[in-house]
């Protein structure tokens, strides 16, 4: 296996150690490295934002703690939820007083510990609610969305909320607006070939030449199904018009646009999708108001890139304009 | 009254079961249990050790010390149960407290492993536990009363010999599991039968 590592069960502590040492005046950890929180945590008076879930697909999630985004991580193994403790711990370092919200992606694992951690919270007296990140339209059809997957589309969420909470809004109100804007959010990704966990030293599934997974999930999730390896703009194509089955966004809307890469798909490639995503909104008098194109939401060297749109109002337009300052991800 | 006695016989039981309940999940699992039961059985002693005996107070130190050191879906689950019951153990005494708790753990198990009876899960041996418990509050000796739901436990275990796993990693693996019963639903079965037996001191294992 070509990867840069020590001895692969000390991979994600190591990681999070060069992390700390890199950006101290941000982030610090709670005696054990796997719980993070911004260095100045708790922010007083601002809603605490809590986050967590397996390594594996930075900047997601420890890169996006900061000025702006998130308070607080609770970081898991290589795609293996945090413990419930990790997340008390966390949540009590984050909570100024104005509670925490819990934001993070639907995860069998995920949800049950942060549900039994907001539990163990709230016996100490914390205020904590949930807003869970399903904008998988490729992992539970239109009328389940119940089971959908969270995937890159969590970027989107974590900046709605952040900007909300940085406005000095309370919990119920960071609560409502980061639920509007997971109703207007949805993404699809497809994934060319797949990644190696460390620990196992072997990819995680075939995909032969010339083959791709239509709706692949960013822990190598089944899809919707194998097809050739279409064209960019043909990928770009399935990718658009899935959301856009699955949403309606009407002529003259404002959106928010995330192309993101997978961890092996270089940007040059990203910037094809972009393209016509880009030509193909203007088509349907659709504005990209605001757009990120690159990594924001990995799964290890998996090459691959997901698409995902928010429907913006007044509101939402000026919270994904809000500034932001963290390791992974600066916007003025 | 206060319930150290059971709780300890409840950790002793797990310690003794680990093995087993470690061959019984490796049939369809990741073969963990055994390790979950012993951390479950360590945050247990634990708790007793802080010599508090109110009983609500000793379940949610028991919830929180096994959230703490039992990290798996198992572990989780178990902590889920004991903080659920404790809950639930306010308001009565005797017979509708201990029915209340028990239906409260397989709510609160419920709710956060999404499993529902059948799906061959520790449910399979709780929920008809706390059925038992409900049912007999006004009828028969405290022995009697104790049996009746040990036994309910024991049957439920039974049970799952002969159903198909639809939660969790076992489910890819349906053929492996028929013919032995679920290793979550023996681990409950194993510690309700500790605790009543250490409650009447003559329960039937």
């Amino acid at each position: 296996m070509q990867k840069l590592i020590n001895d692969p069960q000390h991979l994600v502590a190591e990681m999070l150690d060069g992390i700390l040492l890199a950006h101290p005046d941000q982030l610090r950890s709670l005696g054990d490295v796997h719980s993070i929180v911004r260095a100045d945590a708790p922010v007083p008076g601002k809603v605490g934002i809590v986050t967590g879930g397996g390594s594996g697909h930075l900047p997601l999630f420890l890169g996006y703690v900061g000025d702006g985004l998130l308070d607080g991580v609770a970081v898991g193994d290589v795609f293996a939820s945090p413990t419930s403790e990790q997340i008390l711990e966390v949540t009590r370092e984050v909570d100024s007083g104005a509670g925490v919200l819990y934001l993070y992606g639907n995860y069998g694992g995920d949800l049950m510990n942060f549900d039994l951690g907001g539990e163990l919270a709230e016996l100490e007296g914390h205020v904590v609610k949930t807003v869970v990140g399903r904008d998988d339209v490729a992992s539970a059809p239109k009328g389940e969305e119940e089971y959908r997957r969270g995937i890159a589309g969590l970027f989107l969420l974590y900046k709605v909320a952040g900007a909300k909470a940085a406005t000095g809004a309370n919990l119920d109100e960071v609560v409502a607006t980061t639920e509007r804007a997971a109703a207007a959010l949805r993404s699809y990704g497809v994934g060319l070939s797949p990644m190696i966990l460390p620990a196992v030293g072997r990819p995680t599934f075939e995909m032969p030449a010339g083959q791709m997974e239509i709706g692949m999930g960013i822990h190598g999730e089944q899809g919707i199904g194998r097809e050739a390896l279409g064209t960019a703009d043909d990928v770009a194509d399935t990718l658009l018009d899935g959301i856009l089955a699955d949403i309606d966004i009407r002529q003259g809307s404002r959106v928010a646009v995330l192309v993101n890469g997978l961890g092996a798909t270089p940007a040059e490639e990203l910037y094809v999708l972009y393209r016509r995503v880009h030509r193909s909104l203007a088509a349907r008098d659709i504005t990209i108001h605001r757009r990120w194109v690159g990594e924001y939401v990995t799964s290890l060297e998996m090459a691959g890139a997901s698409l995902s749109i928010l429907v913006l109002d007044d509101e939402l337009t000026q919270l994904v304009d809000a500034p932001v300052r963290t390791p992974f991800f600066e916007q003025s | 009254m206060t319930i150290t006695a059971e709780l300890e016989a409840v950790a002793a039981a797990l310690t003794n079961n680990a093995d087993e309940l470690t061959r019984l999940d490796s049939i369809t699992g990741d073969g963990d249990l055994g390790t979950t039961a012993g951390k479950v059985a360590i945050a247990i002693r634990e708790a007793l050790e802080s010599g508090e005996n109110d009983t609500q107070a000793l379940l949610i130190l028991c919830g929180k010390r096994i959230a703490g050191t039992a990290a798996s879906s198992c572990g989780t689950l178990i902590a889920t149960a004991f903080l659920s019951a404790a809950k639930a153990v306010g308001d009565t005494e005797g017979r509708s407290q201990l029915a209340a708790a028990l239906q409260a753990a397989v709510a609160g198990i419920q709710k956060r492993g999404k499993a529902g009876p059948g799906d061959r899960t520790m449910i399979d041996a709780l929920a008809p536990a706390a059925e038992a418990a409900a049912a007999g509050i006004s009828s028969g000796t405290q022995d009697d009363y104790l049996q009746r739901i040990s036994d309910a436990a024991r049957q439920g275990m039974l049970a799952t010999q002969s159903m198909t796993p639809k939660i969790g990693r076992a489910r890819s693996q349906p053929e492996r599991a028929l013919g032995n019963p679920d290793a979550g639903a023996v681990l409950v079965s194993i510690a309700l039968t500790a605790a009543f037996q250490a409650a009447s001191g003559v329960l039937e294992a």
